[in-house]
This record gives structure tokens, C-alpha cells and sequence, in this order.
């Protein structure tokens, strides 16, 4: 118990160290999801018609 | 203290990973998004696998871009008699504008079905419209696991612009390591959510279609790829390195592969996009050109090469002039010199949506890299069918998708591949020939015109024609079977309605003939349906078409017996005069009637008719052999058969009394 009290303490005080891999790994992937998204041409000619 | 404080840093750091891992398995849990895998089960037969419709939308996060596959079914557990092939490619190979019946691999559907009765042929094609060699090799490495005994695949026209090909990621630029990476991350649920959010924050702008058309416009104009430019290059290499990927993955699991060359428009689509001069060269160039164009339309052959060579020299890289210094040798008669000029004209095309040179020559390439990868050369065989041998208008509708009549040759090419190869054991006798393959496919008029307004109606934008094309619609839509074209071009009825529709239509004009068409189209669509086998039976039987009609039957009871398709078809085989393949489905019929029918004297009779006919064939001039074989069809009542017994012993002996006899008795019969 009172290792989980001084973990979530540990947690509380850095939370960078945790936070920020979080953080980077989600705007990493959202990148990839932005710029990967953008339409190849193909398609259009072939469906929009 | 200081271990505490190492195993904090390290369950600090595990955090996140573990707080991604919870959330992708409650998006799992919750069935969050689409179920990417390529085969899903089939919902009208547990058996059965289909493709997923689903398993594009990897390729196009954009829903409104997604283009889908076909749904033909294959059992789970392949039955021994059954010869799987899957089909892999793009748009040409999932047959567009046609699509359905209109595609190559129906048609070799159609043509094995036929030429190999014995055979079950389940031909799977999973190719999509757009897409490239990446989704080919995602798409190879499930295929691989379905137990396929042959794997054909035609592609190469979409890398450049197709789903993740080297136009279409430029903000990423060209590395096939991040484009792989993009396609293992998409399977991620975390991705599809984030995906989902993207596209519904870029939606809350609203972009209609319109919209997205002159986006494309712009975006293409960004994106036009110079001949062998880092892009060029870049394109060719993603083509050449996922081909080999996935044809070293077919060989390690044994698996023949027929990989053909492509085909496009070169002799009668002007490049999209030429390159121009630098500004010194630009005006030396265009008088040069002008007055080679000039001398062309005049018909002054001779300064027409003159003028165009000498612009050539000025500014090698104009798609332009390399098409006119074809033209101009083509009508010079100089058929390969234009050939060449035809295809330096694609190589320069800087919109490319047709495959260059290179691409056919990795596929040369390829070929002769990996044993079990054969090679189907179509584009030599539609420049040996082509006028003038240069791909043009008769084969190609615009600028990559062959017409009606280039399918069924892309057909004949891997049908060709796949028999010189001893992949298909065809029986003599049995074949349908190429020109009975163009003359009997089941595509029907409507089909062909459907395709042939898509295409209307494709020209008429860009890239084909100016920005702002006329809207006036100039095609003629008359007749019943033009307005079904119609209405099945542009989506105002499905396909199956119109078929429906047109079924009833060429009943209703005692067309039979066409109405078979539709029939047999319609069941290589669902080809489990027995239903279909046997209205296709039934007209081919009105139409006197009994070996078709036969081979209709048969497949009917293959899928699903019954002891009125065994009678059906036993008196088609005695018809025939094929006893000894009647003989199972008598015994079939004897240990399934229900009706007390004794079939057990037919099959005394038919036997007695094998064993005199094996005789007859050891001893051919016994005459009385012969008329016992015909005195047996005439107590069956098979009045044909025993007609042409009786024919055939008074051919070699007219004055023959008991022949003479029984052709008086066939004729009181009537």
C-alpha cells in the first residue's frame, strides 16, 4: 500500500516523465494520420464521375 | 531507496505505453471502427469466405474516396477437385468501366467452365480500383494463407498516383520503410480513432465533390513527376521492391504466379502534361514545332518529320512532339520508329496516370527473377492485335482500360500463359476457342454501353478534356436497352435490377438468345446459385445448345443433387450419345427416387449400349454392332442416337436390310 502511495507521489512529482511520451507518441501518430491522409488522385477519376 | 526510485522511473515510463495497449483493447472490445482483414465469412453461407468490403478503407482513410471489391465466394475448406486462382491488380484487372461480366478474369471464368467441365474453378479477384503494389503485396501476404494453386495479378499503373503511391504522399516523401510503417499503424484501432477525428475536424469546412475535383485539379498540377526525376525514380523502385516482396512470397509458399505487362493508350491519347522548354530554347522550339504541325495537318509527311525531329533535337523532353513524330511515322508507315516515339511520349507525360516503359520492364525483369513467376506478355498481344501494332482506340477506351474486346484478349493471354505453362490441362475437343469466347461471352448490350457511358462521360472532364467542360449531355438514350445502360452507368439502378429488368425484357420478345446472355452472366455473379445453372440449362436446351446445356445441368448438381437434375441431365448424356457418363447419374436417380420411376431397365440398356459401343470401336466395319446399338436407342425412344447408327451403317453399306428396316420404322415413327 504504502508503495503505491509513494509510486503515485513519484508520479505526481515528474509528471513529465510519464506525460510526455504519452503526449509525443500521440501527436506522432496524428501527424501520420494528417499527412498520410492526404487523397491520392486516382480515385477521383474513377468514382466521382 | 535507490532500486524504489529505478523501479518508479521504470513504471513511470511503462505508463504510457500501457495507457495506449488499454485503450486499443477497449476500442477491440467495443468494435471500434473497420475490420481491415481481406477475407471476411461469408454471411449467406458459413462455408464460404468473401473478400471484406472493408479491407480498402486501409488504403483510403477518406470513406468518400474508398472504392470497393468484388464479393465472390470461395470455401473455406477447398474441395479437392476445385482449382483456386486469385486475381490481384487495379482498375484494368477488376475490368472498370464494366466491372461484373466485362472483366478478364470472368471471362476466363467463363472459358474454364466451359473447356474444363470437370474441373470446379474458383477465380477470386480482389483487386480495387486505385490502388498499387502496396496494397498488392498486403493483399499477398493474406492470399498466400487460402491455399491458391495459381495467383494472377496486372498492375503497375498506379503508382504514382494511386493509395499511398509516390504523387499521393509527397508531404512524407518518398520512403517505402514510412509507408509501410502508415499501413502496420492503420491497423491500429488508436489510428482509425485519430483518423476519424481528422477527417471529421477537415469535414466541419465542408467540401462537396465539386470541390474536391478542382482540389484534385490543383493538387495534380503540384504534382506533376518529371521523366526519371527523384519522384520518377522514386516510383519505379516502391513498384519494383513491393513486387519483389510479394512474388518472393509466393515462391517461398510454392504458388505459381502469372504476372503480366500492362497496357495503355499511346497512339490515340495526346500526353496529359508535356514539358516545356527553358525560356532560351522555348521560342526555337515552338516555331520548330508549329511548323511541324502545320506540314502534319497538310499531309506533307516528310516536313513534318523534318520540322518535328529538328524541334526534338531543340527539347528532347516534349511528350508532345514525341506523340506527333509517332503520328507522323505511323502514317509514314514506319511502324516502329512510331512505335518508339509512342512510347517516349508515355515515358514523358509528366501526369502519370499511365505506367511508364520502365514498369513493363521490371516486369520483364521480375519475371525471370523468381521461378515460379510467369510471365503474360499482354502487351505484346495487344500490339499484335492492334491496327497498325500500336495500342490505340480499338483496344483501349481512354487512356489504360481496354473496351469489351481488350478484356477478352487480357484473358486470352493469361489463358494462353497458363496452359503453355501445363497449369491448365485442357481436353481437345473441349476447348472454347478465342473467337467463340468474343462470340459467346455472357456480356450483354447494356453491359458494353454502361462502360461505354462512363467513358462518355469521363472524357468530358478533366484530365481529359478543359476545366470547364460542357455540361450538355449528347448521348443518345432511345431504346429500352439504352436507357438500362443508362440508368445502370450512373448509378440510378443496380446492376442486378437492370439484369433482372432486361431479362424480362428480351423474354417478352421471345429473344432467347440474348436472354441466355443474361442468365449465364448472372451466374458467373453467384456462381452457388443452382437456380441459375438451370434456367441457363433450360434456355440452352430451347436454343438446341445441349452441350452448354449440359454443362449447366451438371454444375447444378454438383452444388446442390437432385433426382430430377439427374434425369435431366441422363437424357441429355443419352442424347448426346454419351452412356457411359449417363450410367452415375442412373444410379444416382436409383437410389434417390422417390417417385417408384424403375429406372433400373434404362440402365440395363445403357449398359448393354457402353459395351456394344466399346466393341463397335475395336471392330468399326461390324455392321451388326452398329444396328444393335441403334436397335437399343430405339427401344429407349432416343430416336437421334439410333438415327445416326442407323446413318452410319448405311453410309459404308446402303443395301444393309437390317439398317434399311429399322430407318423405315424411324421414319413411321416420325
Amino acid at each position: 500500500m504504502e508503495f503505491i502511495k509513494e509510486l503515485l507521489q513519484f508520479l505526481k512529482a515528474r509528471k513529465k516523465m510519464w506525460l510526455m511520451p504519452l503526449i509525443v507518441i500521440l501527436l506522432l501518430l496524428s501527424a501520420l494520420v494528417v499527412l498520410s491522409s492526404s487523397s491520392a488522385l486516382g480515385p477521383f477519376i474513377y468514382s466521382l464521375f | 531507496m535507490k532500486r524504489r526510485l529505478f523501479l518508479f522511473r521504470v513504471i513511470a515510463i511503462a505508463i504510457p505505453f500501457g495507457i495506449l495497449l488499454v485503450l486499443e483493447l477497449a476500442l477491440r472490445l467495443f468494435n471500434y471502427g473497420y475490420d481491415y482483414r481481406l477475407f471476411v465469412e461469408d454471411k449467406q453461407n458459413r462455408d464460404y469466405w468473401v473478400m471484406n468490403q472493408d479491407a480498402s478503407k486501409k488504403y483510403f482513410p477518406d470513406q468518400t474516396i474508398a472504392t470497393t471489391g468484388n464479393k465472390e465466394p470461395f470455401k473455406k475448406e477447398k474441395n479437392p477437385n476445385t482449382i483456386r486462382i486469385f486475381v490481384l491488380g487495379e482498375s484494368t484487372t477488376i475490368g472498370y468501366p464494366y466491372f461484373h461480366n466485362g472483366s478478364f478474369h470472368r471471362m476466363l471464368f467463363y472459358r474454364l467452365m466451359h473447356s474444363m467441365p470437370d474441373k470446379n474453378f474458383e477465380i477470386v479477384n480482389v483487386s480495387l480500383t486505385a490502388v498499387n503494389s502496396y496494397t498488392i503485396l498486403d493483399f499477398a501476404r493474406q492470399v498466400v494463407d487460402q491455399q491458391p494453386d495459381a495467383v494472377l495479378i496486372f498492375t503497375g499503373h498506379n503508382e504514382y498516383y494511386g493509395a499511398l503511391g509516390v504523387g499521393s504522399t509527397q508531404q512524407l516523401g518518398t520512403s517505402r520503410g514510412l509507408v509501410k510503417t502508415i499501413l502496420y499503424l492503420r491497423q491500429l484501432k488508436i489510428t482509425q480513432l485519430l483518423t476519424n477525428a481528422w477527417l471529421h475536424l477537415r469535414s466541419l469546412g465542408g467540401k462537396g465533390n465539386s470541390e474536391k475535383k478542382d482540389r484534385m485539379e490543383l493538387m495534380a498540377k503540384d504534382q506533376n513527376i518529371a521523366y526519371v526525376s527523384a519522384q520518377f525514380n522514386a516510383g519505379v523502385d516502391q513498384f519494383q521492391k513491393n513486387m519483389e516482396e510479394t512474388l518472393q512470397l509466393f515462391q517461398d509458399h510454392d504458388v505459381p504466379v502469372y504476372l503480366s505487362t500492362v497496357v495503355s493508350n499511346e497512339k490515340d491519347l495526346t500526353p496529359f502534361v508535356s514539358e516545356k522548354p527553358a525560356d532560351n530554347k522555348q521560342k526555337n522550339f515552338d516555331d520548330a514545332f508549329h511548323e511541324g504541325m502545320n506540314a502534319l495537318t497538310i499531309g506533307d509527311l516528310p516536313q513534318a518529320s523534318i520540322n518535328l525531329k529538328k524541334a526534338d533535337s531543340i527539347f528532347s523532353r516534349s511528350a508532345i512532339c514525341n506523340y506527333q513524330l509517332g503520328r507522323t511515322f505511323l502514317q509514314l508507315g514506319q511502324t516502329d520508329s512510331a512505335r518508339a516515339y509512342f512510347t517516349k511520349a508515355v515515358d514523358l507525360d509528366m501526369l502519370r496516370f499511365r505506367a511508364p516503359s520502365a514498369i513493363n520492364k521490371t516486369i520483364r525483369l521480375l519475371s525471370g527473377k523468381y521461378h515460379n513467376t510467369i510471365l503474360v506478355d499482354a502487351e505484346a498481344a495487344f500490339q499484335h492485335y492492334a491496327a497498325h501494332q500500336v495500342i490505340g482506340n480499338d483496344l483501349i477506351l481512354e487512356h489504360v482500360h481496354p473496351n469489351i474486346t481488350g478484356y477478352a484478349l487480357l484473358s486470352q493471354s493469361f489463358y494462353e500463359a497458363m496452359k503453355k505453362k501445363g497449369f491448365l490441362k485442357v481436353q481437345e475437343g473441349n476447348e472454347m476457342s478465342f473467337d467463340e469466347l468474343i462470340h459467346r461471352m455472357p456480356v450483354t448490350k447494356p453491359d458494353s454501353l454502361a462502360g461505354y457511358y462512363k467513358v462518355f462521360n469521363l472524357k468530358r472532364m478533366w484530365p481529359f478534356a478543359a476545366r470547364n467542360p460542357s455540361k450538355k449531355d449528347t448521348l443518345s438514350v432511345v431504346s429500352q436497352e439504352e436507357q438500362l445502360a443508362y440508368a445502370m452507368a450512373f448509378d440510378h439502378k443496380s446492376w442486378e435490377t437492370t439484369q433482372s429488368e432486361l431479362y424480362a425484357y428480351y423474354i417478352s420478345n421471345s429473344d432467347s438468345a440474348s436472354a441466355k446472355k443474361v442468365i449465364e452472366g448472372l451466374l458467373l455473379e453467384h456462381p452457388l446459385d443452382t437456380e441459375l445453372y438451370e434456367m441457363a440449362g433450360n434456355i440452352c436446351g430451347q436454343l438446341h445448345d445441349y452441350k452448354y446445356a449440359l454443362s449447366y445441368f451438371k454444375r447444378s448438381f454438383q452444388l446442390q443433387p437432385s433426382v430430377s437434375k439427374a434425369k435431366t441431365i441422363l437424357v441429355l448424356l443419352l442424347q448426346e450419345d454419351m452412356p457411359a457418363d449417363a450410367i452415375p447419374y442412373i444410379d444416382y436417380a436409383i437410389h434417390n427416387t422417390t417417385s417408384g420411376y424403375d429406372y433400373t431397365s434404362l440402365k440395363k440398356t445403357t449398359a448393354a449400349i457402353v459395351q456394344l459401343k466399346t466393341l463397335a470401336d475395336k471392330t468399326p466395319g461390324d455392321f451388326a454392332l452398329l444396328n444393335n446399338i441403334a436397335t437399343q436407342y430405339y427401344t429407349m425412344g432416343n430416336k437421334s442416337c439410333a438415327e445416326k447408327y442407323v446413318k452410319r451403317v448405311l453410309q459404308l453399306a446402303p443395301s444393309n436390310k437390317d439398317a434399311l428396316l429399322l430407318n423405315t420404322r424411324l421414319k413411321q415413327r416420325g
